[in-house]
């Protein structure tokens, strides 16, 4: 051992010896920077990014709750005048309610009626055709056509034809219904909501306007319990 | 009495002035670095820490933003429904229809003379085709020049002109 130190001594020299330790602890911390600067700079990072992103979608939720909360009561509203006007099911049957109503309460007879099958076209649109002809005065035909055309669920008259014979006004006309299935997919929790546009709002507002049918859920009827059954 | 340092060594195993003062300098360099990188450590192990508590801080108030909007999924559902039903409205509403030409029909017999009798009409969704007839020539020109000044029409095509003693002046018309 002492032979080894005679050595070393002799081998690195007096200015080489002094230079030796703090040299080694120079290059000893470097490495110790360089090493934690490798792991723990990337968690710093990492965290930051990970709050970054936690604050965006807390500031999307927040919005989104805003909203929700602002639009909670009038959509109770919104929901039913837009689903009466575009059901998911066929509206044949709330159609025709309307159809003989209108030809009632507007003094038009009608002389017959006839409903299509369901027509998807080519945007998938769901359409159910109607063809009626009536017959009355013409003010009354068309207090009638106004009052269908003006009517919840949403029609289209695709075509009409007057004719006069003896007086009296006979008018036939084709008329669509639609409906569309309801969406199925709500979007993920951190989705943002966009309010209701102007345009939307307008269109909304049109669709209260129309003249609902005076049933959309059909009670069931009987067979009720006679409490005399000689009577 | 006064201490005297005696170095006995030889001259040539004694280090040089100047590399004793290199020395010196790196080792005053070594323990600032040492310093720098305890002070660096400490601080980075601080925000490491801080940085954690204030992720999970911000994770639970997240998740109670979240059950916010569970507890609104109802409000949600809704809105959604609403805007799919007034885009299909939309749909439904550019959809070409002869809404506007029997307006325009009413709009047309309102002012229409009560000599002049309507005895057909069709309502295309691409134009209002009219058939009339009447006795009195004077209030058929009367209501042509009132359909061709009005700025409502952007077309007025007279296709038919008959007359015959016994119905009269019979017309037929396209507007749009």
């Amino acid at each position: 051992m002492e032979a080894f130190n005679i050595n070393s001594k002799k081998i690195l020299g007096p200015d080489i010896r002094i230079l030796f330790v703090p040299v080694v602890l120079l290059v000893g911390i470097f490495f110790l920077f360089t090493f934690s600067f490798k792991f723990i700079l990337p968690r710093i990072t990492t965290q930051t990014q990970k709050i970054k992103e936690v604050r965006g979608r807390m500031v999307l939720l927040e919005e989104k709750i805003e909203i929700l909360r602002e639009i909670r009561e009038r959509l109770l509203y919104d929901t039913d005048v837009s689903l009466v006007a575009v059901p998911d099911t066929n509206p044949g049957l709330w159609k025709f309610s309307q159809i003989k109503g209108y030809a009632e309460e507007n003094q038009v007879n009608i002389e017959n009626s006839k409903v299509g099958g369901e027509i998807i076209d080519k945007r998938q649109i769901t359409k159910v055709r109607y063809t009626v002809k009536v017959n009355g005065s013409l003010e009354d035909i068309f207090a009638y056509l106004n009052d269908l055309i003006n009517s919840s669920p949403m029609v289209n008259f695709s075509s009409a034809k007057l004719t006069t014979s003896r007086g009296e006004v006979y008018v036939t006309f084709d008329m669509e219904t639609y409906h569309w299935e309801l969406p199925t997919k709500i979007p993920a929790i951190t989705e943002p909501v966009k309010r209701l546009s102007n345009d939307e709002e307008n269109v909304l507002s049109y669709l209260s306007k129309l003249k609902k049918p005076e049933f959309t859920v059909l009670e069931p009827s009987g067979p009720y319990d006679r409490k005399d059954p000689f009577n | 009495m006064d201490k005297v340092n005696i170095n006995l060594l030889p001259s040539e195993l004694a280090p040089k002035t100047k590399t004793i003062k290199i020395a010196s300098t790196v080792k005053k360099i070594a323990v600032i670095g040492i310093s720098v990188y305890i002070i660096f450590v400490g601080a980075s192990t601080a925000a490491v820490f801080l940085l954690s508590k204030q992720f999970d801080e911000l994770t639970v108030k997240e998740n109670g933003f979240k059950q916010s909007i569970r507890a609104l999924e109802e409000t949600e559902q809704r809105l959604i429904l609403v805007q799919d039903r007034v885009a299909k409205a939309k749909l439904v509403l550019g959809e070409p229809s002869a809404k506007e030409e029997i307006t325009m029909f009413e709009e047309l017999v309102f002012f229409m003379p009560e000599e002049i009798s309507v005895t057909n009409a069709d309502f295309n969704r691409d134009f209002l085709k009219i058939e009339t007839v009447t006795q009195n020539s004077q209030a058929l020109v009367e209501f042509f020049s009132q359909v061709v000044s009005d700025d409502k029409y952007r077309e007025v095509i007279l296709l038919t002109f008959n007359y015959s003693e016994r119905e009269g002046y019979k017309t037929s018309f396209r507007l749009k």
